[in-house]
């Protein structure tokens, strides 16, 4: 124990006043900020350990612990390799220590010097910089040495009958140049001499102690030198010390812990780059073969690992379908002669189907198979089918939600707005894990089969997230760095809807503007390339037998008509209008939600399974599922369309030409448009109670099928007017007789589009993942028309749903694309406001072991600004929480119990006054380079700032005085403060208005 | 992992052989009822027919027979004018295999929820009603360092973190440790 308090402390009996710059057990941070696993690579007296633990494998030691130690070994020797040696001296390296040993019979020498300890010259040490921390490599302007410490060293020498003279040495800290340090040579700051092995006695010198003269002094060093301790030893132990130095700590760097962030924490974006581009630097200065080996793969894995998420997504997708079309089918029967089949690939090869019978031989409804009444007569087999609907709903909904709850509660939900502010720089752990992956992906099959009022398309993107998430941890690089693993969440999230739509370009396009919050091209491209792969792979897997990508493919080419952009320009009104109202309600409900029945979750899925199917089953239109259904309105009509919609008089004329469209619609299509209509408001009102329930569903698909409800009767009737006026100059103009004119089909799609555009505002993405679903290159225009119309209307009401979502469950999201339009300076927004507690400081220089302690058990906060004592409140630095509990709990760990009356000081090294006494030094913990700015900057400037920047916190400082503390959550607060303002200065405006009228 | 090395074989070994070696094609034609062409479409709308490539889906070969004459040519060819074909490709195995391990998967996932549903409130009990009891089990849990420790640790961080979850998802506040 007696050398582990050495270790921490500057034992009081040599300490010496005029060597100022002396800071012995210096934390630096990386150290300091190491987990207490991977502790043992600390210390020489750990890493002793861990050898004979690593030399007997019959220890008791875990098999994982002992693996992760012989990588640390390895990896330790890898890089202790090319060290210079020193002529004469036997090296020998334990940890941090290293040692120099020279034998002969009259004696035995050894010097050692530890990486941990070391002076700082005052050459080298400019205050202003961030030295205590990266390990900069100075170029010294005499002779372009490369260095930035010296060490002290210990020296030893034994003589063969157990005398000893042991010498504590350091170099000049006040020297001018390297040459002057070599010329002063050693300094001797102590010397013991211990007589006799068996005496305990031992006499000591110290340099300003009344026992050590001059002369002796002299006389020291000239032994020493004779002893072959002179320049030139000096000059190679300093350069063997440079590269032995900056190799150990720069593998300290490499070796900070991943998972630096706690649950719920925003991502500090400048600190993860920095850390990344240390960690870029250090492979660059490597310059062996294996370096360079290494380093070709460091730039190639993003690419790797984008091509494994994109397979992952791929093959993921790929099943889901497949899974999904099961238990959709289900729902309805089942097929006799291989249960594992789903109705379409039960009625595969079977010639029977006819135009009366929907269902073929082979595949057995619920009713037919009970023998209740196989001719699917109204009475009996209609309802014993309509109970066993309801039945399997439940029983699905209810095995979603007990799974997720049970299993992963993550897995609820679209994950989009989650995924949304993951990327904006959020943790929240597990939310991209293995469980989620598994329970989003079963959920989301079992929640479809349900027949439930949501898509599979918005948890396929959580979902191919979860494996970019997982896949990061096969590379270092990003699983160490939050920040950059959120590169290749983007790229995976475009995977995500690649494969959903089929769509890999909308996919692309959808990530960078819906999900993304940076997105560089380098992400472009990755995620281009993750889209193409999973797309790919999908395609192998053949989801759809059309034997297209997408599932809503249409056939249709016919040239839309100027006079139609009033149509479409009807939808996008329409689908804002529909947004707006949707988001309202289902925000309302979801608030609701949150406050009264959030704990009954499985009993509230069960209910809302029970209504769904309820009112689903009679409709034709929305008992079947919605993807076929948006299919078949998307559709132009054919002989292979069953339902009513196509019932239209086909005359002989047009019976010849084989078409369907431009020709008197009979009945059965009038009613089936009022089908659709219900189909509109069942829509509405089951998916908003459906989107937060707590299993997986999106609501692309729901949109999309209210807005092709509306679009196809918008349609029809337009086609329907177009004909009975079909003699007019006006449609004669356009649509000349014999030639297609309203296609509905077409309004179905423009209308889908600007549904979702309205739930969603997406535009750009929206317009592209439109006409790869669907084929429809030729309906760009309309598409882009209804989509911007849809967001003008909706963008005047609410914002999307997904910003909405994340406002509800109040994530610390920073909307990137408004402009911050109020006035406001920074000191309005800074905590502490006046009414509160004032700010927390850590003092520099005066505060003690006891005092952080006390600090860090009473705040939760994520850091403290450091200031240079508490009565000036100059602005030092800012230290995080975490790493100063890990940095106590480390110390502990090595110098077990302190004194709470330690001090602790964060100061550079040469800063620390003389009189300190016995003190700690957590310099290297302090981010010096903390962004601030001053109380009446802008707060437009400050926004921006936490925008682009990506900053988590930033002090306000005056005159160089900490004032305050804006954290991005303050940025949040203040951006729903202004919004509940203005909206209740839009109420008051207007009950002022309604009051001037009345 | 393992999925995942097999989809790629399956897939680089699709790419090699041909794709008729594993997808089943078919060409299906939907015609419209017509009382008129009473050999073909009065009683039937719909033609199946397997094939052995996108190419070979055509009306003729579907809705016909292997009759030649021109008289039943021309007929075919009548009733084709207003059928609509389509080719399809499926793959058979796939379908099954993934609906097997569906399947399996669901059942092994409901046991297992069965199985932490009825720990928990057995632990849950046994907590409330005696609490001492579950002291000398997590002392033999230090104690013991087999690789059932291992997993038992493991899983009840795992049950940890997923409680925090919940608490987070649903409000439901995180058990006492103790």
């Amino acid at each position: 124990m007696q050398s582990l308090v050495r270790r921490c402390f500057q034992p009081k009996i040599f300490s010496f006043p005029t060597m100022r710059s002396v800071s012995t057990r210096n934390f630096t941070l990386p150290l300091a900020s190491m987990p207490l696993a991977s502790l043992p690579r600390l210390t020489p007296h750990l890493a002793l350990s861990r050898q004979s633990a690593h030399s007997n494998p019959s220890n008791n030691i875990t098999r994982n612990f002992e693996k992760t130690l012989n990588e640390e070994i390895n990896y330790e020797k890898s890089l202790l390799t090319d060290l210079p040696t020193i002529q004469g001296f036997k090296t020998s390296l334990k940890g941090l220590e290293a040692t120099f040993t020279k034998e002969s019979k009259e004696e035995r020498i050894s010097v050692s010097v530890h990486a941990n300890e070391k002076i700082e010259p005052e050459i080298f040490s400019d205050p202003n910089a961030d030295d205590g921390k990266s390990i900069e490599n100075f170029d010294d302007e005499s002779d372009g040495e490369q260095f930035a410490y010296l060490p002290l060293i210990y020296i030893d020498i034994t003589k063969p009958n157990g005398s000893k003279l042991k010498l504590d040495c350091s170099f000049n800290p006040e020297a001018e140049s390297l040459q002057s340090i070599l010329e002063s040579g050693l300094q001797i700051n102590s010397a013991r001499i211990i007589p006799d092995k068996t005496k305990d006695v031992e006499d000591c010198f110290s340099l300003e102690g009344t026992h050590f003269d001059d002369k002796l002094y002299d006389h020291m060093v000239d032994y020493l030198e004779s002893k072959g301790m002179g320049v030139d030893f000096l000059n190679e132990l300093i350069q063997f010390y440079q590269k032995y130095y900056t190799q150990t700590f720069a593998e300290y760097t490499a070796k900070t812990p991943s998972s630096q962030y706690a649950d719920f924490h925003t991502v500090d974006w400048v600190r993860d780059t920095v850390r990344d581009l240390k960690r870029y630097k250090q492979l660059d200065n490597s310059n062996s073969c294996l370096g360079w080996l290494y380093k070709k793969w460091d730039a190639v894995s993003a690419w790797v690992l984008v091509f494994l998420v994109g397979l992952a997504s791929g093959v993921m997708a790929g099943f889901i379908d497949l899974g999904t079309a099961w238990f959709v089918s289900f729902r309805n029967g089942i097929c006799r002669t291989d249960f594992t089949l789903d109705e379409y690939s039960c009625c595969w090869s079977s010639n029977e189907t006819s135009f009366d019978v929907e269902h073929c031989r082979e595949f057995a409804m619920w009713s037919e198979l009970f023998g209740i009444d196989s001719n699917y007569t109204f009475y009996g087999g209609y309802f014993f089918n309509y109970f066993v609907y309801a039945i399997i709903a439940v029983i699905f909904g209810f095995l979603a939600s007990s799974f997720v709850m049970v299993v992963a509660p993550y897995a609820s939900g679209s994950g989009i707005p989650e995924v949304k502010t993951i990327l904006s720089g959020y943790v929240i752990h597990g939310y991209l894990g293995k469980a989620t992956l598994t329970v989003k992906s079963i959920g989301m099959m079992l929640a479809v089969g349900a027949g439930l009022s949501l898509g599979k398309e918005g948890p396929l993107v959580h979902a191919a997230c979860c494996c970019g998430n997982i896949f990061s941890y096969l590379f270092p690089k990003y699983r160490k760095n939050q920040a950059k693993r959120k590169e290749i969440l983007s790229a995976a999230a475009a995977a995500g809807v690649g494969v959903a739509f089929g769509a890999p370009v909308g996919g692309v396009l959808f990530s960078l503007e819906e999900v993304s919050y940076y997105f560089p091209l380098k992400t472009l491209w990755r995620a281009f390339f993750c889209a193409l792969v999973a797309a790919a792979t999908l395609k192998y897997l053949n989801p759809y037998p059309n034997g297209n990508l997408v599932e809503f493919y249409v056939t249709y080419d016919a040239p839309w008509h100027l006079f139609e952009l009033f149509g479409f320009a009807m939808l996008g009104i329409l689908g804002g209008l529909y947004g707006a109202l949707f988001i309202k309600l289902n925000v309302l409900w979801s608030s609701l939600r949150k406050k009264y029945w959030k704990k009954y979750a499985i009993i509230e899925v069960c209910l809302v399974c029970l209504g769904t199917a309820l009112l689903a089953f009679p409709n034709p239109f929305t008992r079947a599922d919605s993807s076929e259904v948006i299919r078949e309105l998307f559709s132009e009509c054919g002989p292979d369309t069953h339902t009513d919609l196509c019932r239209y008089n086909l005359t002989s004329a047009f019976e010849n030409t084989g078409q369907y469209h431009d020709t008197q619609a009979l009945q059965p299509v009038y009613d089936a448009l009022w089908m659709l209509a219900l189909a509109i408001i069942y829509k509405l009102v089951t998916v908003t109670f459906t989107y937060g329930i707590k299993i997986p569903a999106g609501l692309f698909i729901p949109s999309m099928y209210a807005g092709a409800c509306v679009g196809r009767i918008l349609g029809v009737l337009m086609e329907q007017s177009v004909y009975a006026n079909r003699e007019s100059g006006f449609i004669q103009f356009f649509c000349p007789v014999g030639s297609t004119c309203i296609v509905p089909g077409l309004y179905a799609m423009v209308g889908a589009a600007a549904f979702l555009g309205g739930v969603t505002r997406m535009t750009v993405s929206l317009v592209v993942i439109m006409f790869e679903l669907t084929g429809g290159l030729p309906y760009i225009v309309p598409i882009m028309l209804a989509a911007l119309l849809s967001k003008w209307v909706g963008d005047n009401f609410t914002e999307g749903i997904y910003d909405e979502h994340i406002k509800l469950n109040r994530y610390p999201f920073i909307e990137s694309k408004e402009r911050y339009t109020f006035d406001a300076q920074a000191s309005d927004i800074m905590s502490p406001r006046p009414h509160q507690h004032p700010l927390v400081f850590i003092s520099a220089t005066e505060s003690t072991v006891g005092d952080l302690e006390e600090l860090l058990d009473t705040y939760d906060f994520w850091g403290f600004p450091v200031v240079m004592t508490n009565e000036s409140q100059l602005s030092m630095g800012y230290v995080t929480h975490m790493e100063l509990q890990d940095a106590l709990n480390i110390m502990r760990k090595e110098c077990g119990n302190i004194d709470p009356q330690t001090l602790v000081h964060f100061l550079p090294p040469n800063e620390v006054k003389s009189s300190s006494g016995r003190y700690i030094n957590f310099y290297s913990l302090l981010d010096i380079t903390q962004f601030q700015v001053s109380p009446i900057t802008h707060m437009y400037n400050v926004v921006e700032l936490f925008k682009k920047v990506g900053l988590r916190q930033l002090l306000v400082t005056h005159n160089g005085k900490v004032t305050g503390i804006i954290t991005k959550k303050d940025i949040v607060k203040h951006l729903e403060e202004i919004e509940h303002h203005h909206e209740s200065q839009f109420l008051m405006r207007i009950k002022a208005r309604i009051g001037s009228i009345f | 992992m393992k999925i995942l090395l097999l989809s790629l074989l399956v897939m680089l070994s699709s790419i090699q052989i041909s794709e008729s070696y594993f997808y089943e094609m078919r060409c299906k034609c939907v015609c419209p009822k017509n009382e008129a062409y009473e050999e073909f479409t009065a009683n039937q709308t719909v033609f199946i027919k397997a094939i052995g490539g996108p190419t070979e889906c055509n009306c003729r070969y579907v809705v016909g027979s292997e009759r030649n004459d021109s008289e039943y040519v021309d007929l075919v060819l009548e009733v084709c004018n207003k059928c609509q074909c389509s080719y399809e490709q499926r793959l058979h195995f796939m379908n099954q295999g993934v609906i097997s391990l569906t399947l399996i998967f669901l059942f092994a996932m409901s046991v297992y929820t069965v199985v932490i549903v009825i720990v928990n409130l057995v632990r849950s009990r046994r907590k409330s009603s005696t609490w001492t009891q579950i002291q000398p089990d997590q002392d033999e849990e230090f104690r013991s360092n087999s690789y059932k420790t291992v997993i038992r640790n493991r899983l009840k961080r795992w049950q940890d973190q997923v409680a925090k979850q919940r608490s987070v998802v649903y409000g439901i506040p995180v058990p006492n440790k103790n």
